[in-house]
């Protein structure tokens, strides 16, 4: 009998979410927590999808305007999507949570980097069909990548 | 350790009290990031010009130690670097454990000028005129790193 995972099939729990309407996933593993939007500390010499940083327990976690970063255009004050610590100090802006479901791996569909511009590409790595709607998957590694790249520009 | 708390609009910056010489009120207009007086040689440093927030009306200017940490190397008037802040509220005793040191992602976002930043705060300071006493992070400075990132800036026509 081939198991599942010998076929490249294994499942992958992902939290869906909305951003300006459209909807995005992360894999659950990355996720701490999901809190309503809260106080929001800006600070001097960010970049503009950067809304400053929240306060988790008295450590400060960058919060990305996910809308700004994808479309260049403000997200919903909706909740605040917090980043496992171990991965690094992140949250994301989004307008609210859609579900937690299993995707298969041979579900996915990969998007290649665009080495060029700081566009979408930049910061989405794969996408799946969910109830016939595209969900395109964030990618915290080219999110990172994009962040030192503008830094050092 | 004990610092300068200087308030701006949406957070405080810390200054060292190890490294200053002295704080003196500022009443003169300021209109670049770094500007030189030729007759004292001082020069002086604008946070609000580098933090991109220029008017944040200037108040206080923080006159560095000249031999940087401990204790001032000589003691002549002029040719000093002053810091130029919005007011100085207080002075306070904060612990260095109570500091988080900025990681990961904020040595990211801030790139070359990270070594201005030795860290960062939440817990314990409010300011009581603004948004009804929330409390604001603090910003940990590094004055010499911050005189040397802002000659460097200027040098490279970046403020």
């Amino acid at each position: 009998m081939v198991s599942r995972e010998n076929t490249g099939a294994v499942d992958e729990k992902y939290l869906i979410f909305s951003v300006l309407d459209k909807l995005y996933a992360l894999p659950s593993k990355y996720v701490g927590e999901i809190v309503v939007f809260n106080t929001v500390y800006p600070l001097p010499l960010m970049p503009d999808y950067v809304m400053g940083i929240i306060n988790r327990y008295s450590v400060p976690y960058v919060l990305f305007d996910t809308g700004v970063l994808l479309f260049k255009e403000p997200a919903h004050r909706g909740k605040m999507l917090v980043i496992k610590e171990d991965i690094d100090r992140i949250a994301f802006l989004i307008d609210d949570i859609a579900d937690i479901t299993d995707i298969m791996k041979t579900h996915l569909s990969e998007i290649e980097q665009d080495t060029e511009s700081c566009g979408i590409a930049d910061v989405i790595s794969e996408s799946f069909k969910w109830n016939n709607d595209d969900v395109f998957v964030l990618d915290i590694g080219r999110i990172i990548n994009r962040v030192t790249k503008e830094a050092a520009g | 350790m004990r610092f300068f708390l200087s308030v701006f609009k949406n957070f405080f910056t810390a200054i060292p009290i190890s490294h200053v010489s002295s704080l003196m009120l500022y009443y003169s207009g300021v209109e670049k990031a770094v500007s030189r007086d030729e007759e004292t040689l001082n020069t002086y440093f604008s946070l609000p010009h580098l933090f991109n927030c220029p008017d944040e009306p200037i108040k206080h200017g923080i006159v560095l130690k000249t031999g940087g940490m401990g204790e001032e190397q000589e003691s002549v008037a002029g040719n000093k670097n002053i810091l130029l802040l919005p007011e100085v509220e207080r002075e306070d005793d904060i612990p260095p454990e109570d500091i988080y040191p900025l990681t990961g992602i904020l040595l990211e976002i801030y790139g070359s000028k990270s070594a201005i930043f030795t860290g960062i705060r939440f817990a314990g300071i409010k300011h009581d005129c603004r948004e009804n006493g929330a409390v604001m992070p603090v910003l940990f400075i590094n004055p010499e790193q911050l005189v040397e990132t802002m000659v460097y800036q200027l040098y490279k026509g970046k403020i």
